[in-house]
């Protein structure tokens, strides 16, 4: 289900979801069925009226059509621009330099990505560290072994006529705290590297998850047209091999479940309905009668055909995310906090109001983003208990100038943004190494 | 010295090997292994000096040491805090909650016996 990367795939994905034969769809915008052929092997390339009518017989908009290959190399390329820092580019010659040399513009923008992934890399080691506990109990155990160990032996070696019963106490206490030391260290090691079974290449269930829903591309068409229904997905889960935990299978599992029930409230066709009488998500959720957390979920979970792509995180009132769904312009970190500045943590300070926004996430090609966001509990507190939040933010790209807009970032550690009062933590971007966190050295 | 210490401490080999050296220098030597009544040990005991671990069972290092620090009676006594080294975040924290010095673990007993000196001539 891996998301088309040409104009000629996309059309042809669009039309088979339509459920349209290539001889209508060709009648349609009056070209003949084999250059419509051409066009969808990506053997003859298109634009301006012609990519508009396709369009316009597929119901979406021309830019979902055409956001491939072009216009991937100039805001990848942009978007490495904006994100070394220390390096000024001529942003006014990008289409010069990616016209006339793509492989070069291609390999300037995956080194961009590796860079990105190495950062992220050092972000989850360094947050583990801060965040793990067993990491951190097991830190201080093997500390204090060594601590205990190291002065028992230099009692042993620098005490001169040392009572036999306390050469006696301390060797055993160095015995004991080498095993202790041994048994702890192994620990560690297994937790840190655990046997191929069980190994996933990922740091929580919760990161194998989501590359589960990275890799289906966050939508599930087969649910969407009734084919296969959550419990058919136990199956394929279990024999797929990309999800290797036990607790990775029950996140996708519940996942599924919820997928099907939203899915029941509001049918695929019901939403593209009222996509099409032009309704924004408030609007199709006081019509259809959905809740908006459903609604936004099912924005953000579904099969191609919408004319807009969402993004979307649901987070507890500790801040930690349940849920993510990146999208274009709106980037969210797989581990660790996200920025602070988000309104989807705003939106605890006023429960059960949606709020109406506008972002623009820092680093990215300067993409203006709407917001909507919500806070709602999920307990029964009618009964006494103490309301339990969680907060759901869904964000598309805007299409109309920014009023109020604010910038927001991905997460304190790779964030640039200067005087922000609700900075946590140092920057890696900005910041030495050897200030603060990875040698730790005070 | 004479002076008398209370080792606020978890690990049973590391009170043994701490007070060994700290006897043999003239310290008068006690020690205490949880954090939840850590307190009124101090109080009951009122030592010249402590040495606090910051992972206890029961309550923190940080938060006997808060509460240390907020009494007027106790906040007068001398606190050499052990912290984890690589944890640079432990003794900002344990700065500023009130904590006279500093150790990281491991340490060596040399550095125990100057700590415990400089801490009690202050």
């Amino acid at each position: 289900m891996k998301k088309p990367s040409s104009v000629g795939s996309r059309i042809r994905e669009r039309r088979l979801f339509l459920g349209m034969r290539q001889t209508d769809l060709a009648k349609t915008i009056g070209i003949s069925p084999a250059y419509l052929n051409l066009i969808e092997h990506d053997r003859r390339r298109i634009a301006g009226k012609l990519l508009l009518d396709i369009a316009a017989a597929l119901k979406v908009e021309s830019a979902s059509l055409s956001e491939g290959a072009e216009a991937a190399l100039l805001n990848g390329l942009l978007q490495a621009g904006a994100e070394t820092l220390g390096t000024e580019v001529e942003q006014d010659r990008v289409e010069e330099f990616a016209g006339r040399f793509p492989g070069w513009a291609q390999l300037v923008i995956e080194l961009h990505k590796d860079v990105g992934g190495l950062r992220q890399a050092v972000q989850t080691l360094s947050d583990r560290l801060s965040h793990d506990p067993f990491l951190s109990d097991s830190l201080h155990e093997i500390l204090s072994s060594v601590a205990a160990i190291q002065s028992s032996a230099s009692i042993l070696v620098e005490s001169n006529n040392l009572e036999r019963e306390w050469q006696d106490r301390f060797q055993r206490n160095i015995f004991e705290d080498s095993a202790r030391l041994s048994q702890t260290s192994q620990s560690l090691v297994s937790y840190l590297d655990p046997d191929k079974e069980t190994e996933t290449g990922h740091a929580t269930p919760e990161e194998e998850f989501d590359s589960f829903l990275s890799a289906c591309n966050y939508q599930l068409s087969e649910m969407d047209r009734g084919v296969i229904k959550a419990s058919g997905y136990t199956e394929i889960i279990d024999t797929d091999g990309s999800l290797k935990s036990p607790a990775a299978k029950e996140l996708a599992l519940t996942f599924l479940e919820r997928y099907e029930d939203v899915e029941q409230k509001l049918p695929l066709q019901s939403l593209m309905k009222f996509e099409e009488q032009g309704m924004d998500p408030l609007q199709i959720a006081a019509t259809s009668g959905v809740s908006l957390p459903d609604l936004m979920f099912r924005l953000s979970f579904r099969s191609s055909g919408g004319s807009r792509e969402y993004g979307y995180v649901c987070s507890d009132a500790s801040g930690a995310l349940l849920m993510r769904r990146p999208s274009v312009g709106f980037s969210i970190p797989r581990t660790g906090q996200a920025c602070p500045l988000w309104p989807a943590f705003e939106a605890f300070s006023r429960p059960l109001v949606p709020q109406i926004s506008r972002i623009r996430q820092f680093g990215r090609d300067g993409v203006s983003l709407n917001c909507l966001s919500v806070a709602v509990p999920v307990n029964d507190f009618a009964s006494g208990q103490v309301p339990r939040y969680q907060a759901h933010m869904l964000v598309w790209r805007a299409t109309d100038l920014g009023r109020n807009e604010v910038n927001v970032g991905v997460n304190c550690r790779i964030c640039t943004l200067s005087d922000c009062a609700a900075r946590r933590e140092p920057s890696i971007l900005t910041d030495s190494f050897d200030s603060r966190g990875l040698s730790g050295n005070s | 010295m004479g002076k008398t210490v209370l080792l606020i401490e978890d690990e049973p080999n590391i009170i043994e090997a701490v007070g060994f050296i700290l006897s043999r220098d003239g310290w008068r030597v006690a020690s205490h292994s949880n954090g939840t009544d850590a307190v009124e040990e101090v109080r009951r005991r009122m030592p010249d000096a402590i040495v606090l671990d910051v992972m206890l069972p029961g309550r923190t290092g940080f938060e006997v040491l808060q509460e240390l620090r907020h009494d007027p009676e106790l906040s007068v006594i001398p606190v050499l805090m052990l912290t984890a080294r690589g944890q640079a975040k432990d003794r900002e924290m344990a700065e500023s909650l009130g904590a006279t010095q500093f150790m990281t673990k491991p340490f060596s007993n040399s550095e125990v016996l100057e700590k415990m000196r400089a801490l009690v001539a202050g």
